[in-house]
């Protein structure tokens, strides 16, 4: 009897635990559908939307342009992949959806958008924020997509994308960033920092600019007429370009509020990267100032620090202080290394302020405040009423701005032996 | 008897009020009101938390002073049968609208995130009788299932906000409103919302507990905890998103990964992370439906606790379906309200209970 007692006793934690993790997996299994679909649907049932692009329309408000992935039906076959376009006149995107959805044998899904561009005359009219008051959650599109302007027209930008058929449009998206990583010759922005900058009014968007070179011979058009015994390399316009692709991304476009007032070049983008602080790393050419430009030197910048202070109180005032440091790609007569202790560091840095400085006045004359200052204006007030009450949009056309460049060139004996 | 209480360790009820806490303070909160005038709900939460621990402790003091083993005995013992009801039902509706906050934000943002087309209607049926399920199996179960998932919320929480760290920035913190310290004590007062049903859930389950010393010392390491949760969750949401942006988004936790452009291999990841929250919702959900319950069991002397768990269930139910469907849209909307006065309706009927409790113990005493 006392050993049945006994045996019953050790049973009762080892059931308890046997208890308890069935529980658990009752508990996980009763969860378990809410990690699926309650509306399952065939991946082969849907076209997968990796741009949306939209450009003043003829007949309706807008011209809107879908670029659907291709999915490759075959891994061996090279030629697959690239894109599909779909284009249509309508009202808004939703209208486009439902006029498109008639002559496609799929559902339209744009879980993948990654990229929206719009077409400057669109901009120019302020027609952006009406096209994207869309519900991005109806449409699932994240706000991580990114904003861009197309100088020439939508269609063709995107036409100049795909026609290099590119196995996977998704990397463009992180080409992008990473071109602004490296070079910093475009600017970068998403929906939600568009959102932030148009509803918060502490900075004005600035986005990257699609441009389409049709003299490109693309990759493929060389792959394809190799095999018939063409030549388009020969054959191609002197100082044409070849190969890539014939939509270009580059350069920055100005806008004040959700309306574009102008552009940047590539040149001039670098500088208001390092303005506004966006800049990691890309190559500057130096010109010395010698007739036709005879002599340049390409330099490495990095931004290694930024200091930006903004007064308010009376006549609008930034100072704005820098640290960069340079690496000498190419200089052919070694001077930046040879004259860096007898006045070269201070001409560089001269010619880096006034750069920054001219770039600024250019932001500023459209009424952009394309380098934030506004970020650091709002640092000062101490309540939202009074910062609003600011009006920093109405202050900024007055805002006189010092700039302050500090380099330093990180191997002077490379530099000035060119090794 | 069957109120189903079992006994749970210091750990579970530590697991289960951390959750409850944190998932008040970071899907409930109340944006639209609280960064109205700037970015400091870093600084109210946990400051909220700190309030609400001290109203924690005070009443668990006058809980030993007047021997009650539990908030029901407290209650009983200041008020007796008639008010003691009255205030049972309070603070029983209390923890159903604090039940029904996370629950109902959920299932809105399941629907609008994830199964948008599928009705308000269709999504609860998937979250309630999960809820009634756990909370069905007893505060046990409740307290371990909590125990096995509070280390993977917690990992969750930190993941996402590192994946989205690039996006932070120091001057969407900015204007802080610190120059208006009424303005920063009224949110802290209003934020101890999101930490008091939990403490007050614990006050109820003591005996589950094992007793009053082992509730207080959950209670205070749980609300310490959640108030560093809190605080570092809603810093990262304050650096990530504006007050002007943070006053139009619903549950800001959940967008934190759409900010990022750049692909990365967890930046796909945060439908998972919902998922998980979900979980801390429905279990936050279990454990307030629960407390409730067992408060009105102990206070009307029901002697099962089943039945008055699915009535329960389904008034949480009803609050949703009322919500969504817009019957009482004439009203203002509840959640904010909740989040907003919440913490009157439990601060003051639990104070005066304690009270008049340890009053009326001195005065026992002092009579024998």
């Amino acid at each position: 009897m006392k050993q049945t007692q006994r045996h019953e006793n050790k049973q009762k934690p080892l059931l308890r635990t046997a208890a308890l993790t069935a529980l658990t997996a009752a508990v996980c299994t009763a969860l378990l559908p809410l990690c699926g679909c309650l509306n399952p649907v065939s991946l082969d049932n849907y076209g997968y939307v990796v741009t949306v692009g939209a450009d003043v329309g003829q007949k309706e408000k807008y011209e809107v342009i879908l670029e659907l992935q291709r999915e490759s039906s075959n891994a061996s076959d090279e030629n697959e992949g690239g894109a599909i376009v779909l284009s249509v006149e309508a009202e808004n995107l939703f209208d486009a959806i439902n006029k498109i959805s008639y002559g496609v044998p799929y559902e339209l899904s744009f879980t993948r958008t990654h990229i929206f561009v719009f077409g400057e005359e669109l901009a120019r009219k302020g027609m952006i924020p009406d096209f994207l008051g869309l519900s991005f959650d109806t449409l699932r599109i994240r706000t991580s997509a990114m904003v861009q302007v197309t100088h020439c027209s939508v269609r063709e930008y995107l036409g100049g994308l795909s026609a290099n058929n590119n196995a996977n449009l998704s990397t463009l998206q992180d080409d992008i960033i990473k071109d602004a990583r490296k070079t910093g010759r475009v600017a970068v922005i998403n929906a939600a920092r568009c959102f932030e900058a148009c509803g918060g009014g502490r900075f004005d968007p600035v986005l990257p600019m699609g441009f389409y070179d049709p003299k490109v011979i693309t990759d493929t058009k060389q792959k394809n007429t190799a095999t018939e015994g063409e030549n388009p390399l020969a054959d191609a316009e002197n100082g044409a370009r070849l190969g890539g692709m014939q939509g270009l991304t580059m350069c920055a476009a100005l806008f004040d509020g959700w309306v574009m007032k102008g552009w940047l070049d590539a040149d001039d983008t670098q500088f208001m990267n390092i303005g506004k602080g966006d800049f990691e790393s890309g190559t500057i050419m130096y010109d010395y100032g010698e007739p036709d430009g005879a002599e340049c030197a390409a330099l490495i910048a990095k931004l290694e620090k930024k200091r930006i202070s903004v007064n308010v109180d009376g006549a609008p005032s930034a100072k704005a202080e820098y640290e960069i440091s340079l690496t000498v790609g190419q200089d052919k007569s070694g001077r930046i290394g040879r004259e860096w202790r007898s006045g070269m560091q201070q001409k560089l840095e001269q010619y880096f302020e006034t750069e920054l400085a001219r770039v600024f006045e250019l932001c500023r004359d459209c009424g952009c405040d394309a380098m934030g200052f506004g970020r650091y204006a709002s640092k000062r007030f101490g309540s939202a009423e009074s910062w609003e009450n600011l009006n920093w949009k109405s202050v900024y056309p007055e805002l006189d701005a010092e700039f302050i460049v500090k380099l330093t060139l990180d191997d002077e004996y490379i530099a000035e032996t060119r090794q | 008897m069957n109120l189903r209480e079992g006994r749970i360790g210091v750990r579970e009820g530590i697991s289960i009020a951390a959750i409850a806490m944190c998932t008040s303070g970071l899907f409930t909160f109340d944006t639209k009101n609280t960064c109205v005038c700037g970015n400091a709900a870093y600084i109210t939460l946990p400051a909220g938390g700190i309030i609400a621990l001290v109203f924690f402790i005070i009443v668990l003091a006058a809980m030993r002073r007047s021997g009650a083993k539990n908030l029901s005995e407290l209650i009983l013992s200041a008020f007796g049968g008639t008010i003691g009801a009255a205030v049972t039902l309070v603070l029983m509706f209390c923890l159903l609208a604090a039940a029904y906050s996370p629950l109902s934000g959920f299932i809105q943002a399941m629907h609008g995130l994830f199964f948008n087309g599928v009705g308000y209607g269709k999504l609860a049926m998937y979250v309630l009788p999960t809820v009634l399920f756990v909370a069905w199996l007893g505060f046990e179960t409740i307290g371990r299932t909590a125990k096995c998932f509070a280390l993977l919320l917690l990992i969750v929480l930190v993941v996402s906000i590192l994946t989205a760290s690039s996006e932070f920035e120091t001057y969407r913190l900015y204007p802080f409103p610190g120059s208006d310290i009424g303005l920063l004590t009224r949110h802290a007062f209003s934020q101890s919302g999101a930490f008091l049903p939990a403490l007050l859930s614990l006050l109820i389950t003591c005996t589950g507990l094992q007793g009053v010393h082992h509730a207080k010392k959950a209670g205070v390491i749980a609300a310490l905890i959640s108030a560093f949760v809190c605080a570092a969750a809603q810093l990262a949401v304050s650096l990530a998103f504006t007050y002007t942006e943070l006053g139009d988004l619903f549950m800001p936790l959940f967008r934190i990964n759409n900010l990022k452009s750049l692909e990365t291999h967890l930046l796909r990841m945060d439908k998972l992370a919902h998922i998980a929250w979900l979980i801390g919702g429905m279990l936050t959900g279990s454990f307030y439906i629960y407390s409730a319950s067992l408060l009105f069991s102990q206070v009307f002397g029901v002697r099962d606790i089943r039945p008055v768990l699915s009535s329960n269930v389904l008034l949480v139910g009803l609050l949703i379906i009322i919500d969504f469907e817009g019957i009482m849209r004439f009203l203002p909307d509840p959640r904010a309200a909740n989040a907003e006065y919440g913490f009157i309706f439990i601060a003051v009927p639990t104070a005066l209970a304690a009270f008049i409790g340890a009053v009326s113990a001195k005065k026992r005493r002092k009579h024998s």
